[in-house]
């Protein structure tokens, strides 16, 4: 098979290994003070998202703080690209923590994950629950472009596409 | 009892004016030391009228950021506190209002793991935390150590206030006498968009307060065994007496661990309870 151009691979290792290296970095910082600290420095690094595109479609309703995400399918590699933005720094580095796990990913890896991964990030287990459901939303939205990707629907029936593949 | 200043004599000179209060009352509520759970909408006025009032070490536990949506009840914290953490804010402004008082703050969650070291040292706790998990664990570490612990809690335009101090035997209800289960997760109004009413979880607030003031100088029977129930928009004020529940196993004087694990998300996003609303 003949990819129409040579794309970069992706974020290496699955998205299950960026979930064992996230819950290791936090585990290692030990108190919430500082777990607390990363977040919000995750945050602040946290590239902003084009006020274009903070609009009430790309708004996740439900969330304490007002979060906007934004996912476009990459024809190309077949993968989904993911941008997120929050008026609440907080957030913002829960959104960093989110786009670290799947930004850049087919379709198909994501479905196929677990999505209670942040449930079990030591910061996670910090949050208020407003929060966590907030945070569970942004996932709901995300699987279900997911889900609506060329090959989305494939992958959650079981099927074996690699969404990666170009068709 | 540390004495009074003569600055604090001045300070406080309006309310030691009260016959209940009185000099020998302003010492008890200087000695006094107030675990507040949660600066949010009730901590405000809380955390604001217990440090006017010259509550001598005042404790905020809280595990937030300010945010914008906050600021609308929230009258601890302003905008230029936002991304802040609310303790940070909240000491500041306490620390704005009175030079007196002495501020501890609790950064982090509390939950069935933390809640036993954050009470303990307390003469009274005040929960207005924002979830049932905090609650529960916040109860069952004040019944272990015998600390009073006067409870609030608002939701759109109506909230209830009580204070539970089971470990003195019945008839003393716990907080396990006015719930037995936790809620049932579709139930738990933790999501965001459920609206709030600023002055109605204020007017709470403030009352939660005063049964904190009552509790230190020991004016009245307090309300343990009685639930106080407010109405903002029909501006009612009732009394619902709350009893033990028959079987109640922390009514018998044995401490119960917490129903819960404490404050954390135990859903999935498959049980999350928050609908989005499109």
């Amino acid at each position: 098979m003949d990819r129409p151009a040579p794309t970069p691979d992706g974020p290496p290792g699955s998205i299950a290994d960026v979930a064992a290296g996230l819950e290791r970095e936090f585990a290692e910082l030990g108190d919430w003070d500082a777990r607390i600290a990363r977040v919000l420095a995750l945050g602040r690094a946290l590239p902003a998202l084009d006020p274009a595109f903070r609009t009430e479609d790309h708004k996740v309703k439900g969330c304490q703080s007002q979060v906007w995400l934004r996912v476009d399918h990459d024809p190309r590699s077949g993968r989904l690209r993911l941008a997120a933005d929050s008026d609440a720094l907080l957030m913002r580095g829960l959104l960093a923590v989110v786009l670290r796990l799947y930004d850049d990913r087919g379709p198909g890896e994501i479905l196929a994950h677990p999505a209670d991964v942040l449930d079990r990030l030591a910061v996670s287990q910090s949050l208020a629950p407003n929060r966590a459901n907030g945070l569970h939303l942004v996932i709901k939205r995300i699987h279900a472009a997911a889900l609506d990707a060329p090959g989305g629907h494939l992958s959650a029936e079981g099927g074996t596409y690699d969404a990666a593949q170009p068709r | 009892m540390t004495p009074l200043s003569p600055d604090e004599r001045q300070w406080y000179s309006r309310q030691m004016a009260l016959p209940e209060i009185g000099e020998a009352g302003q010492a008890r509520i200087k000695a006094a030391r107030v675990l507040v759970i949660g600066a949010g909408g009730l901590g405000s006025p809380l955390l604001m009228y217990l440090a006017g009032a010259g509550v001598g070490t005042i404790g905020i536990a809280d595990f937030d950021c300010v945010e914008t949506s906050n600021l609308h009840r929230q009258i601890l914290h302003g905008v230029d506190r936002l991304d802040m953490l609310k303790t940070e804010s909240a000491a500041r402004t306490l620390a704005g209002l009175n030079p007196h008082v002495t501020v501890r703050r609790h950064d982090g969650p509390v939950n069935a793991d933390t809640a036993d070291r954050v009470v303990a040292g307390y003469t009274i706790v005040a929960d207005g935390s924002d979830n049932f998990p905090t609650r529960d664990a916040v109860h069952a570490a004040c019944l272990r150590a015998r600390i009073p612990l006067v409870s609030a809690g608002a939701q759109m335009t109506s909230g209830t206030l009580t204070t539970h101090k089971a470990y003195e035997g019945p008839p003393h209800p716990c907080f396990r006498c006015l719930y037995p289960e936790a809620p049932a997760a579709g139930l738990a109004p933790s999501c965001a968009e459920i609206g709030v009413l600023g002055p109605a979880v204020g007017a709470l607030g403030a009352l939660q307060a005063t049964e904190v003031l009552r509790e230190i100088l020991g004016i009245g029977p307090g309300l343990s065994g009685t639930l106080m129930m407010y109405d903002a928009w029909s501006c009612d004020l009732q009394a619902v007496a709350l009893p033990c529940r028959t079987g109640c196993p922390a009514c018998g004087g044995i401490p119960q661990p917490p129903v819960t694990g404490g404050n954390r998300p135990t859903s999935s996003v498959a049980d999350s309870t928050c609908v989005p609303s499109t």
